[in-house]
């Protein structure tokens, strides 16, 4: 269980249309990594409001972005040397740290953590069965692109994506209970696994497929059905306003 | 040998002079005959690699046979695939690669939303269907964090949302402990009474054994022995599958769930 996984809740964030919370989502996306520090510094305060709407407990969230966290160290360090503005304060060989290279460093990566958060967001309050069907709303008008085969694809990636990860866990158990871990190089370590790994997947996709003709897969389904409502309406236009205030100001 | 009751309706299956072999292997299945009643409880015992599963899913179009012939209420069931699949349904052994939806309410709704129903109508079969199994308070649960007994009954409800005549079930006890194997077989009986046709294929013919009404024992492909399981059930040894306890010992075959020891 991550801060990502989708969990059941009754704050309007889990009420929305999945297709109205994809287009905020993009929307506050855009417009955030434009914006600047006071509108940022307002934005992530409604921003932390919402997340304890949904449900999100913050530290532990902080806490399982760790990695990301060294990302964003590193986004905020090629960021700080690249820009040359204001008074100088230290250098390192030609390398001259400035308080405009700081402020632009940490202006970069605060925007990233944000658009981090409001995907955090997102994906906490939506069903992964939802975000299916919303991308496959979206697809629709692209030509060339069959949306409903590509929406069961997306469904049965959802679906295996834990099944095989536990596979994964169980083949290295397995492996490290007749001393595999003595093995010194990786390289092996890692092509053994995942050699395991796919045959089992392959027999799993066998035997899926299989299954899903038994059960009389159809390409020519039934659509997922939406419910907008005056929520969503309402948010969106909150959204719009904001994203365009972020934008501007 | 085909063992029909003259007193029973006319067959809902009927099964003649069917053989069957893999594209790179030997016979799987040669020369199999019998005819399937409305509402019978139908053991189908055999050692690994008799030709149960191959049979099973020959039995609901899956697998086409090389020679003869399967009707399904007189017509062919390879003519009409879907007409067979909605009325043949099939749990597979491994409950883990049957399951295709993200959450158990999607993963019912697969078969209606194949057969194209309209939204509503599905979203109102798959919660009756979801409560009638007691699958209904964790309708928005991930399958992959199921138990095994939860998940075999989650794949029972994607098919019996289609309201099949008949089911078949491939090896239903493997990888279920006391409780989940328990509650499924008294599932089965449960359903069986409600007039639909099973089949169960099993290597491990204790725990069904009294509640079929039928056992077709398989062995190498054919069908060694058909009839009521009182009749062979000495015989099972023979064919590489292990006599209950109780037969053993002489006596009828024990009820496996009501049957156990009591303090
Ligand atoms: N996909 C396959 N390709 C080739 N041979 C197979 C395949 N599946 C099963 N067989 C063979 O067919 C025979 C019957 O197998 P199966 O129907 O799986 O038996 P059972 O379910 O009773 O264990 C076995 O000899 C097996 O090796
Ligand atoms: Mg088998």
């Amino acid at each position: 269980m991550t801060p990502f996984t989708y969990r059941k809740g009754e704050s309007h964030y889990h009420r929305l249309d999945p297709r109205y919370k994809l287009i905020m989502l993009a929307l506050v996306s855009v417009s955030v990594l434009q914006a600047a520090f006071i509108p940022l510094l307002v934005f992530s305060a409604a921003l932390a409001q919402a997340m304890v709407r949904v449900g999100i407990h913050i530290p532990t969230a902080l806490k399982h972005l760790k990695f990301f966290f060294l990302l964003l160290l590193l986004i905020f360090l090629a960021r700080t040397v690249s820009e040359q503005s204001g008074d100088t304060l230290f250098k390192i060989y030609k390398l001259q740290v400035t308080t405009g290279g700081i402020r632009l460093g940490v202006l970069t990566a605060w925007r990233f953590l944000v658009v981090m958060l409001a995907g955090m967001i997102f994906s906490r309050s939506t069903r992964p069965s939802q975000v299916k069907s919303a991308a496959q709303w979206f697809l629709k008008p692209v030509p060339f692109i069959p949306e409903k085969r590509a929406a069961v694809m997306i469904g049965l990636a959802i679906r295996f994506l834990p099944l095989i990860l536990q596979q994964a866990e169980e083949l290295s158990l397995a492996r490290k209970a007749r001393g595999g871990d003595l093995r010194k190089n990786p390289v092996k370590r890692i092509t053994e696994l995942a050699v395991g790994l796919m045959k089992k997947s392959f027999r799993t996709a066998d035997q899926t497929a299989l299954a899903m003709a038994a059960r009389g897969f159809s390409e020519d389904r039934t659509d997922p059905s939406f419910h907008p409502s005056r929520l969503d309406a309402a948010y969106l236009v909150l959204t719009g306003t904001t994203a365009i205030l972020l934008f501007v100001c | 040998m085909v063992f029909t009751d003259p007193n029973r309706l006319p067959p809902l299956l009927q099964v003649e002079h069917v053989s069957h072999h893999y594209p790179d292997g030997g016979t799987s299945v040669s020369n199999v005959s019998f005819n399937v009643c409305k509402g019978e409880f139908i053991v189908l015992a055999g050692a690994n690699g008799s030709g149960k599963t191959t049979l099973l899913r020959l039995l609901n179009g899956l697998l086409h046979p090389s020679a003869g012939d399967i009707r399904y209420r007189g017509k062919p069931i390879i003519k009409n695939p879907e007409h067979t699949r909605k009325h043949i349904g099939m749990v597979f052994q491994d409950p883990d690669t049957q399951i295709v939806g993200e959450t158990v309410f999607d993963d019912t709704a697969f078969g209606p939303e194949n057969l194209k129903l309209p939204r509503e109508e599905i979203d109102k079969t798959v919660h009756a269907t979801l409560d009638s199994l007691g699958l209904g308070h964790m309708k928005d649960r991930c399958p992959s964090t199921l138990s095994g007994g939860e998940k075999r009954r989650l794949a029972l409800s994607g098919i019996l949302v289609m309201h099949p005549e008949i089911i078949l079930l491939d090896e239903p006890f493997s990888n279920l402990d006391y409780p989940g194997a328990a509650g499924l077989l008294q599932l089965l009986e449960f359903l069986n009474r409600d007039g639909i046709t099973l089949i169960a294929a099993t290597h491990d013919v204790e725990k069904i054994i009294d509640k079929a009404g039928r056992m077709i024992i398989m062995q190498n492909g054919t069908i060694v022995a058909d009839g009521p399981p009182s009749l062979h059930v000495q015989a099972l040894e023979q064919y590489g599958i292990r006599e209950p306890c109780a037969s053993r010992y002489g006596m009828k075959p024990a009820d496996w769930v009501n049957g156990r020891k009591r303090p």
